[in-house]
């Protein structure tokens, strides 16, 4: 073994000779045994927690999704009562009828065509103030969120809580139609008004950009 | 001729060998009874059948939910003490998970449900939840006692979501309360869903 001392000023002081010493290959090969990696047990999202992080993480992961939901809650709350809360009451429903769709085997045509359209369609509809009758409206709503839930409320990965993940994804979807209401509340005031329809044509654009990518 | 006897042999008896027990019982460190407490606390399935229940009759008027107060504790501690009994695994995901979707659906829905139609619902959600929760402590050894804490966890919380439905008088709250119920619902069809894959 070669020696690798550093250069030091003076002579090694009487502590330092005495580590020299203790220096042995026996303390070196505990040193290394100790510093052996071992099997991580670490699973931070492992699990029922997993399931549920999962779940909750997944709606808000892509933007088409996230637009037609925030959509879904502008759109209720520039129609008003009763409209405010029945469309996210029927969506939820009909989004996790697509889930089941989806996870029984039977396939949906052109599901990311459907996606991106609900957002052009959801957009265009806040974007004119579109008042439709609330039959109508939920006949729209309800059958986009079939395609949303085809796509996304199959995703979970293998091993993780299927309740926890459904309940997680749930529950986002339904704080994007708060999200979507909390905003769409601004049209008390006319300047809130032209803003709230303002977002429709934002949200219209990303839809368009998604139709885009579908068609493509 | 034998050695494929013996082969077949040894893949029936491995295929019938008992597979681990899911079935346990997280431990409180505080006795059996918290045990019981912690398990429906700690499952999903039976907190979402219970909040579904309650909410339903909370919805129902006052009367509905007295009812279900005292019918869904009471035939979930009888049931679970009858899969306790019994002692085999019984497994009711489907129509559990079945009667969310229904629970969910008629709150999101704003029933209001007779009162004998409100306690044959708790009594159903009781006997469903409570054998799978009596099979599950029969499998983890657990006795009477957890089923007790089980029960005391039930009766808690239907009293109080109950009590908090009834009393919502504003129209938004009632609304917040109709978009649980789709929740649950939603909740309730993803999971027809994944049981008709085989996940859990």
């Amino acid at each position: 073994m070669t020696d690798r001392r550093l250069p030091s000023s003076g002579p090694p002081s009487p502590s330092a000779r005495g580590n020299q010493r203790r220096t042995s290959p026996h303390n070196l090969l505990a040193v290394l045994v100790l510093l052996a990696p071992i099997t991580a047990l670490a699973h931070v999202e492992g699990g029922a927690a997993g399931g549920f992080l999962s779940g909750m993480h997944h709606p808000v992961s892509g933007l088409d999704h996230v637009l037609a939901m925030v959509a879904v809650g502008l759109w209720g709350a520039q129609l008003g009562a009763p409209a405010i809360w029945l469309l996210p009451v029927a969506f939820p429903i009909m989004m996790a009828f697509g889930g089941l769709l989806g996870l029984s085997g039977i396939e949906l045509p052109a599901v990311e065509l459907g996606i991106a359209l609900s957002a052009v369609i959801l957009g265009a509809l806040i974007l004119g103030a579109i008042r439709l009758p609330l039959a109508v409206a939920l006949l729209i709503v309800g059958f986009f969120a079939i395609f949303h839930g085809h796509a996304h409320g199959t995703e979970m990965s293998p091993g993780q809580s299927a309740i926890l993940y459904s309940i997680g994804f749930v529950i986002a979807t339904g704080l994007l139609h708060a999200a979507g209401i909390g905003m769409g509340l601004i049209q008390r005031w006319n300047a809130g008004r032209i803003a709230l329809r303002g977002a429709g044509s934002v949200v219209m654009a990303g839809g368009l950009f998604f139709l885009w990518n579908a068609l493509a | 001729m034998i050695r494929t006897l013996a082969w077949a042999l040894s893949l029936v008896l491995l295929a019938g060998l008992p597979s681990a027990a899911h079935a346990h019982l997280v431990n409180s460190g505080l006795g059996p009874f918290y045990n019981g407490a912690l398990h429906l606390l700690l499952s999903p399935g039976d907190l979402l059948a219970v909040l579904a229940v309650s909410l339903l009759a909370g919805q129902s008027g006052k009367a509905g939910a007295r009812w279900a107060a005292i019918v869904l504790p009471l035939v979930w501690g009888a049931a679970a003490l009858a899969g306790l009994g019994l002692g085999t695994a019984i497994e009711a995901g489907w129509l559990g998970v079945a009667l969310l979707v229904l629970l969910g659906v008629l709150v999101a829905v704003g029933v209001r449900l007779p009162v004998w139609a409100m306690t044959c619902l708790s009594a159903l959600a009781g006997l469903v939840h409570g054998l799978e929760n009596g099979s599950a402590f029969a499998a983890a050894g657990s006795d009477g006692i957890a089923v007790a804490g089980t029960v005391a966890t039930v009766l808690t919380l239907t009293l109080l979501i109950a009590a908090l439905a009834v009393s919502l008088r504003s129209a938004w709250t009632r609304m917040a309360l109709r978009v649980g119920g789709s929740w649950i619902a939603a909740v309730g069809m993803l999971m027809l869903g994944w049981l008709l894959q085989g996940a859990s």
